[in-house]
């Protein structure tokens, strides 16, 4: 049985009187494993928030179906075993973090008996332990998305659908959602993930579709996808400047075609990581 | 350790009809409407209102107590609807704003739950606001009885008799019975179940429109035209253009008689107002409302959000 499964999901808005229709998503075809991470790629309009949205029964498809765990997504027990963080969610601003994890708890019908160590574990689970007792009104954004996981795993869904998880989020707040999410993974969850950031995108998917106008133009594995088979990277230490020209001369010599030659950079994202994390220490340090 | 605990939550099968669910969004929607900063001003002023209605006259006791009477039921009446349709237009937009009916109706919650809890919610906020009103209304007339009491008791003053006929006694108990009418009590459930039906309105009309302005201003527009409907009735049967004619069809034909429940004039006047006719404008005030909220249900049924 899949995750989701979708058959030809189709959805068209009306644009008004005598405006005609747009084509949002056009007979999109989808089948998500259970257990794997699927992301869901596109430019902005592409149907990534519409397919979403469809698959929640938020909105009725105009044509096709879908299905969660071999359930009717037009019916409210296809949301049993789903948890959802929309794009940007502020909550409601006057709850402490744990009051909203109870509020989400009791519409998930998490009993009372079991309600406070469910709260425990999500607060826990989203390291947000500390902020507990704080209304959502003084979270920054990561705190927010980290409460929104939180309140999406309250009744332990078995698929998770997250709508850019990280936007908005400095790249600290990022990281930490990028390990919950692998370790959603390791807890066996389906993770349906639209993200615009393609670097995050590659290192925690295993499959992605990629969208364009609605349409799917592109599905596979990402390591499948991005790696070129016709290159091969050869990393080396220690090796002399002096000595580059001579291993040029022998790889050409075995008829390959010797393209570059470079010390390898480390990327913004993870020099940035270490500054803060090195300036931290300091600060830890002289207090 | 965190998947050990949470492989251990109970998986269920089925989705019934939950009351456990719409009390849970009631609630919050209770206490969400209690922080908004537009609730608590239009209720401080209603409260400073009927606290200070005793200084708006200077007249005999009797129109003084039918003054405070006017201005209490007046209050409440017109500071209930603002709240009814301000805050049920913007807890209602709010939701689509925050994104937080996206986290709502993604969990196993039948709309129907939804809009009930809104609507209970705000039928709880309703209940608070009356309640609270009317205490400040019921402390202010015994208040005046007995400041009434004691002038008549001194001779002078604003709580002497006219006429100069009637003895002090005589006049102690008008005060008493004018205070102590039970037919405010009539008129305040009226006015709360008017309060109802408004706050349902103005769910009807949010189930069709996005934005809260709209909502607001079509709602105050019912809520205007529902004083006039049966004025509109007459003019219906008798006069006009087509067009008139068909404006008037419709205003008193789908828009509620809101006029019915204002008992304030039959007060003001010393009318015996009956159980019999208070229940019968209840039950008119219970079934619209649920009439309003069945059709508000039918159109969010299928709303797109």
């Amino acid at each position: 049985m899949y995750a989701i499964e979708t058959n030809k999901l189709t959805k068209r808005y009306k644009l008004g009187w005598r405006k005609g229709e747009v084509l949002a998503l056009d007979a999109l075809d989808l089948l998500i494993e259970e257990g794997e991470i699927y992301g869901l790629l596109g430019p902005n309009g592409s149907g990534k928030s519409t397919t979403l949205k469809l698959i929640l029964n938020l909105i009725l498809p105009t044509s096709g179906e879908a299905r969660i765990f071999g359930r009717d997504c037009m019916t409210v027990g296809s949301r049993l075993d789903v948890g959802f963080l929309p794009e940007n969610p502020y909550f409601y601003r006057y709850l402490t973090g744990a009051e909203t994890l109870r509020f989400y708890g009791r519409l998930c019908g998490v009993p009372a008996s079991q309600m406070n160590s469910r709260i425990d574990e999500m607060l826990t689970l989203t390291g947000m332990t500390d902020a507990r007792n704080r209304r959502l009104a003084g979270y920054s954004k990561g705190m927010l998305q980290r409460i929104g996981i939180a309140q999406a795993m309250m009744h332990n869904p078995r698929l998770v659908l997250l709508d850019e998880p990280t936007a908005g989020v400095d790249p600290i707040g990022s990281r930490e959602i990028r390990d919950m999410i692998f370790h959603l993974k390791k807890m066996g969850k389906t993770v349906l993930l639209c993200s615009h950031l393609l670097e995050q995108v590659q290192e925690v998917c295993d499959r992605i579709a990629i969208l364009h106008r609605g349409r799917k133009i592109m599905e596979g594995h990402v390591k499948e996808l991005v790696s070129d088979q016709r290159r091969t990277q050869i990393m080396v230490e220690n090796l002399p400047d002096a000595q580059r020209e001579e291993v040029r001369k022998f790889l050409e010599s075995k008829g390959a075609k010797f393209i570059s030659a470079d010390h390898p950079q480390s990327t913004l994202e993870s020099m940035f990581l270490e500054a803060v994390k090195r300036a931290k220490g300091n600060g830890s340090g002289s207090n | 350790m965190a998947q050990e605990a949470i492989s251990s939550a109970p998986v269920r099968t089925g989705v019934p009809f939950s009351l456990a669910r719409v009390w849970a969004i009631a609630t919050n929607t209770f206490v969400e409407a209690t922080r908004q900063k537009v609730f608590l001003i239009v209720l401080l002023v209603c409260v400073f209102i009927l606290a200070s209605s005793r200084f708006f006259t200077q007249f005999g006791f009797q129109d003084q107590l039918k003054m405070i009477k006017d201005i209490g039921l007046g209050v409440i009446a017109f500071g209930g609807m603002v709240i009814a349709i301000i805050l049920t237009a913007q807890l209602l937009a709010s939701e689509v704003e925050n994104r937080t009916i996206y986290t709502i109706l993604s969990k196993p919650v039948w709309r129907l739950e939804f809009i009930l809890g809104k609507f209970v919610g705000m039928v709880l906020l309703m209940l608070a606001s009356v309640l609270l009103m009317s205490a400040v209304f019921v402390l202010v007339l015994f208040y005046m009885e007995r400041v009434l009491i004691s002038e008549t008791l001194a001779g002078f003053g604003m709580a002497a008799d006219q006429t100069g006929l009637a003895t002090n006694e005589m006049v102690i108990q008008q005060i008493k019975a004018q205070v102590r009418d039970l037919n405010l009590i009539k008129a305040v459930l009226l006015a709360f179940t008017k309060l109802v039906l408004v706050t349902a309105i103005a769910m009807f009309v949010a189930s069709i429109s996005t934005s809260m302005i709209f909502t607001v201003f079509i709602s105050f527009c019912i809520y205007i035209m529902g004083h006039l409907q049966s004025s509109a009735r007459e003019m219906w049967q008798d006069q006009g253009t087509v067009l008139a004619k068909f404006g008037m069809f419709m205003v008193a034909f789908f828009i509620p008689d809101l006029q019915s429940f204002n008992l304030i004039d039959d007060i003001i006047v010393g009318n015996v107002i009956t159980w019999a006719h208070t229940l019968k404008v209840l039950g008119y005030g219970v079934g619209m409302t649920a009439l309003i909220m069945a059709l508000a249900y039918s159109i969010f049924y299928y709303k797109e959000i």
